[in-house]
């Protein structure tokens, strides 16, 4: 089968200091992998890099077998790779609904002309669009506060909300950075069974940035650990844990 | 509270409302009414920058001067009708607001795109002003007799009701435009510029389509405003100029169509009302702008968001 993600030999350059450095890996779809590593280590660089954030000098990335490098966020996004960030990238005075339609945005197709002149396909674009976000809430039990500027909700709800809205396309390769975050033990353990769904009926790739050890070995089928911009082990969440190399980055002590 | 659908009851009898007021009015009222529809537009167009997008472009009065002009040219050098006039106002003005993108479109935000696009302005009421040969200079340029598709617009009343045309037509195309995933995607901008980009939306081509649109509807209104004053001056574009605009947003609030309108209306009646007290009339003016703010920081709009929540804004029709 081939890889959904491909990288091979990344390395990115901030001024002269090398934040990741020859970075080869792949992630499948319906896997679920886990990027680790102690702060620093370039892990929001790695997603940053995929989703086209930041420019890479070196290496290759390749999305279902097709380079993505130099391609802009938005074109990534519309291949197929979504994102969620890691200090909350909800649109805050737009009600939770709005976020979802927003997520929407290139299913929803109408053009320029119609929208301006209110015609009939336009607005059927639109409405289709409407039903379909309102599913995706109720989907999420957030269908109670659909009409809540995203500002106004629960740490909890709006991490819900940012993957719903991440969701919204069903891209085939999920990015999330630190999606429990800020939640209650009970809230991530929820948070994490939707991971694991997302991955294991839907068969969505799921990459995942998480600090919380026990929910990264329990949760996730692959881990990547990084230790400043090095790839330093990858392998299922029984071997990482027996890693000499991880246990002295990470954990401090072999 | 009362329901959408009394509030959008209420909004088509005002709009038959607003039909009478020509006979209710003398010459002197119904020529403010014209002013505040010249400037519900040039604050709508104003607000989908600032309050939509979210960003400080300070090239209203150069998109309504360069409106006023186009219209004002055309007719006095080449005799077209006021028809074609209007639409070449709204294409230089979008072609205005197009250029005015570069500046946000290189990365230049707040106050740096405030003063570049503020020098803007100037620069064009300068061109106004040394370009006297055609548009002959600081005398202003006196408007040709004009009709709207075989209306003379001699007196108040027919302009009143082209204006009224105008401005609900530009409102209603702005409405629908705001509230698709056109209107989603130029708030979302405003809201986190990196996150609309990884949902797939392209965020250069709506912060262009926000300018040539913002542009366009206040190159329009530069069209009205020539036949409403019936000369064009580079005076009329200055600096002051274009801070009222900006109170008019504000007192309005920020981001809201009707919020335009309101502050257009507000901010036009204000200072006609205080000019019975000479000498005192901008102080009144500037205190109630003040206060205005103070207590209702997201403008008069939001007193009405008590009445009913219909009445704020949404970015989807139901």
């Amino acid at each position: 089968m081939e890889p959904l993600l491909e990288l091979q030999g990344l390395t990115i350059d901030f001024s002269g200091l090398r934040a990741l450095s020859n970075i080869t890996f792949n992630s499948n779809a319906g896997e679920v992998c886990a990027v680790i590593g102690p702060n620093g280590a370039g892990k929001t660089t790695l997603f940053n890099a995929i989703s086209g954030y930041v420019p890479s000098k070196n290496g290759s990335i390749s999305f279902k077998g097709e380079p993505i490098q130099g391609l802009s966020p938005h074109e990534i996004s519309i291949k197929g790779i979504r994102r969620t960030f890691q200090n909350g990238g909800l649109f805050p005075e737009m009600t939770a609904l709005e976020n979802v339609l927003t997520g929407l945005h290139v299913h929803i197709k109408s053009s320029f002309f119609g929208t301006i002149m209110g015609l009939g396909e336009a607005r059927d674009a639109e409405r289709e669009g409407l039903a379909r976000s309102r599913r995706l809430l109720k989907l999420m039990d957030l269908d109670d506060i659909a009409d809540q500027p995203a500002k106004d909700l629960s740490g909890g709800q709006q991490r819900m909300l940012e993957i719903v809205r991440t969701l919204a396309t069903e891209p085939p390769l999920l990015l999330l950075d630190e999606p429990v975050v800020g939640l209650s033990p009970p809230m991530r353990e929820r948070m994490m069974e939707i991971i694991r769904r997302l991955a294991g009926e839907e068969g969505i790739g799921i990459m995942l940035i998480e600090h919380v050890i026990d929910l990264v070995m329990s949760g996730s089928d692959t881990i990547i650990v990084l230790s400043s911009g090095e790839l330093i082990a990858k392998g299922p969440p029984v071997e990482i844990r027996q890693n000499h190399e991880v246990l002295e980055a990470y954990l401090g002590h072999s | 509270m009362i329901s959408q659908k009394t509030v959008r009851l209420s909004f088509y009898i005002f709009l038959l409302l607003l039909l009478i007021i020509p006979f209710i009015t003398n010459e002197y009222l119904l020529w403010m009414v014209n002013t505040m529809l010249v400037y519900t537009l040039v604050t709508l167009g104003f607000n989908i920058l600032i309050g939509n997008l979210g960003q400080l472009v300070f090239a209203n009065t150069a998109f309504f001067g360069i409106g006023a002009y186009t219209t004002a040219i055309l007719m006095v050098y080449t005799g077209v009708p006021y028809f074609i006039g209007i639409i070449a106002s709204a294409l230089t003005g979008g072609l205005a607001g197009f250029l005015a993108s570069v500046t946000a479109l290189r990365g230049i935000r707040l106050y740096y795109l405030a003063i570049i696009t503020l020098a803007f302005g100037e620069l064009m009421r300068w061109v106004y002003l040394h370009g006297d040969k055609v548009t002959k200079g600081s005398d202003g340029l006196l408007m040709p007799h004009s009709s709207f598709l075989g209306i003379p617009l001699d007196s108040e009343v027919p302009k009143f009701f082209v204006f009224l045309l105008l401005t609900i037509l530009v409102i209603k195309a702005t409405s629908n435009l705001m509230k698709s995933k056109i209107g989603r995607a130029i708030v979302a901008i405003r809201e986190n510029e990196a996150t609309t980009a990884s949902l797939g939306i392209p965020t250069a081509n709506y912060i262009i389509l926000a300018f040539v649109w913002s542009g366009a509807v206040v190159g329009i209104a530069g069209a009205m405003f020539a036949v409403l004053t019936e000369r064009v001056l580079p005076e009329s574009f200055g600096l002051t100029e274009v801070i009222v605009h900006f109170g008019m947003v504000l007192v309005g609030g920020t981001g809201s169509i009707i919020g335009s309108v309101i502050g257009a209306i507000t901010l036009t009646a204000l200072p006609e009302y205080f000019r019975q007290f000479p000498g005192l009339d901008e102080l009144f003016f500037g205190i109630i702008i003040v206060v205005i703010l103070l207590f209702l920081p997201k403008g008069l709009v939001s007193l009405l968001w008590y009445v009913s929540p219909a009445f704020k804004e949404r970015y989807y029709k139901e």
